[in-house]
């Protein structure tokens, strides 16, 4: 068996004269959550369409499970839960039928299938809720369920396309909370889209950031931070700041005095830093009233990697759009 | 033995559909119920007489019935076409498309469901009918279902090949009466075959809704012009064919 579960190789998908994937290429190891970090339009949807088998490259390689996307799909989808960025169930069913279908579908036997069923929903805790209609669930409980029916089959590989778009805070973090136990209990392997840096930074192993149709940089959240190589700690005194001292320390790269009788120092290294700076200014008898750091954001990464920010403006307003046709479909 | 329960399961998630949508139900079902009622009764007493009866070998409501039965037939199960649409605006076609199981018996499964509520519905406008009539056969009742399943399928599979080349509600709601209406008066449901001039007789004998017509006619008036040897052969390969149509596109569907 390969560490991998997920092996993509210079995918392209055209579109008519529009390119929505240029040469992605990135690798998931076998029991990490991996996300796909990116502004709307950035090509996640696409690379998951293609990951799931339900449409097809242009040109490039893809892997998942061991199996070749294109040319082995079943084996791909028996092996797979997928939880799609727009709802797909069937919201004339009730919960349980919604899930009975998908067991059936997908082979499982009568039996098993009652007590996998149970299982799930005890999971997303809607136990409750099992013999409503699923048109009368809100779109937080529309979400569980899906993933609930994404688990059905004990797939080996989970994917989560924009798990908590349009959710409320208290849906997201039952969500993130299933997303961690899934991983920690069921040792499945998570790929997820995003656009929500928090929910990135909050859940994932690793990181792809994806922009315009190509993957600008992969790795920990820590490790694509360093890539900004820099950290600002800021230090209220009283007195006057050693700052030659301060200048030859290893991890220091610029002092600044700023406002507020504040000195802004940029380091590479906070966490060894910090232990530092704070040593000279008690050997030069210099009183710290506060401490402040801030570290790199992965917008601040993705402005550095693409000189955009990762939730602009027109993001929004195509998002606000999107959960409004998403509401009409829904309710 | 997992193909009858992809086929099964899909079959019985159409059938909840329909009796959870019971006004729908009730729409489809009324449109062949007036034509019974209202059309029929009206014709059938404006052309009372020993002329008619000689042509027709029954009453025109009798005639009738077995047409309307059809028509309900095939009109029912071409409309549940419409269902691949709204599961591909509401998504539950990406749930199906990345299941393992074959998407031929998929699509059986969604026919033999639809198929199956038509059925229903043409029972009622065949019970219906009878009530109406009174001097039909009823025991070829039986036999005459199995006609009307061979047409639902025929109906369900063009309904599901037009559902899958349009992808619009809008746009199959608009083509269904471009489509249906003509075929359902260029059959033989409303007036006989062997009265017909031969430029209407031909278009009218390649519409499937003729063949099954003329064997419930055959099975519940005793008055078949083709023959239910022809019939059953028509259908039944018409029926296949369309089937494996349906299946072959909907094989290549994607959600591109």
């Amino acid at each position: 068996m390969s560490s991998y579960s997920i092996v993509v190789k210079d995918l392209y998908k055209r579109y008519g004269d529009i390119e929505a994937l240029r040469g992605v290429s990135f690798t998931v190891r076998r029991g990490e959550i991996f996300g796909l970090l990116g502004p709307n339009g950035a090509g996640k949807t696409t690379t998951i369409h293609i990951l799931t088998t339900i449409i097809r490259p242009t040109s490039g390689y893809a892997e998942v499970a061991g199996f070749d996307v294109v040319k082995y799909p079943d084996e791909v989808r028996k092996r797979i839960g997928v939880v799609f960025q727009d709802i797909t169930l069937d919201l004339n069913l009730t919960v349980y039928e919604n899930l009975w279908l998908h067991g059936k579908i997908y082979g499982i036997p009568g039996n098993e299938l009652r007590r996998r069923i149970d299982e799930v929903l005890e999971l997303i805790e809607l136990k409750e809720w099992r013999d409503k209609l699923v048109k009368y669930l809100s779109g937080g409980m529309k979400r569980r369920v899906e993933i609930a029916r994404a688990l059905l089959h004990k797939p080996e590989i989970l994917f989560l396309d924009e798990p908590t778009l349009g959710l409320d805070p208290n849906s997201r973090v039952k969500i993130w909370n299933y997303v961690r136990m899934l991983r920690k209990e069921h040792n499945i392997t998570i790929l997820l889209t995003t656009h929500y840096m928090e929910e990135a930074e909050q859940l994932c192993d690793r990181i792809a950031i994806i922009d315009r149709g190509k993957i600008v940089a992969e790795g920990s959240p820590d490790e694509l931070k360093s890539i900004i190589g820099r950290e600002i700690i800021y230090v209220k005194f009283v007195g006057t700041p050693p700052v030659p001292l301060l200048k030859t320390l290893e991890h220091v790269r610029e002092v600044k005095l700023i406002e507020g009788g504040k000195l802004e120092i940029v380091v590479d290294n906070a966490p060894k830093a910090l232990p530092e700076i704070i040593e000279v200014f008690h050997k030069s008898n210099v009183q710290i009233e506060e401490v402040s750091y801030k570290r790199p954001t992965l917008n601040d990464v993705f402005v550095y990697l693409t000189g955009r920010e990762l939730r602009e403006e027109e993001s929004n307003f195509n998002e606000h759009i999107r959960m409004i046709m998403r509401k009409r479909y829904l309710t | 033995m997992r193909w009858i329960s992809v086929i099964g399961a899909m079959a019985i998630r159409q059938l909840k559909r329909f009796f959870r949508a019971r006004a729908r139900a009730l729409s489809t079902i009324m449109m062949p119920l007036m034509w019974l009622l209202l059309f029929g009764i009206g014709f059938s007493t404006a052309f009372r007489g020993v002329g008619f009866r000689s042509i027709l070998g029954t009453s025109y409501i009798s005639f009738l019935v077995p047409g309307i039965v059809c028509m309900t037939m095939f009109v029912s199960s071409f409309m549940s076409g419409i269902s691949v649409i709204w599961d591909r605006q509401f998504g539950f076609l990406k749930e199906v498309l990345v299941a393992p199981a074959p998407r031929t018996f998929i699509i059986l499964g969604r026919v033999l469901g639809d198929v199956t509520t038509s059925l229903i519905q043409a029972l009622l406008i065949m019970v219906i009918g009878i009530a109406l009539a009174h001097s039909l056969y009823v025991y070829g009742i039986p036999v005459a279902l199995i006609y009307c399943l061979l047409l639902g399928m025929i109906g369900a599979g063009l309904g599901t090949m037009l559902a899958l080349s349009i992808n619009s509600i809008e746009a199959f709601q608009a083509l269904v009466s471009f489509i249906i209406l003509p075929l359902n008066f260029i059959s033989n449901i409303f007036y006989p075959l062997n009265r017909m001039p031969t430029w209407f007789k031909i278009p009218a004998l390649l519409n499937p809704i003729t063949y099954a017509t003329d064997a419930l006619r055959g099975l519940l008036i005793h008055r078949c012009v083709i023959g239910l040897g022809i019939d059953s052969i028509v259908l039944i390969v018409v029926a296949c064919v369309v089937i494996v149509l349906a299946a072959y596109m909907f094989r290549r569907t994607s959600i591109e």
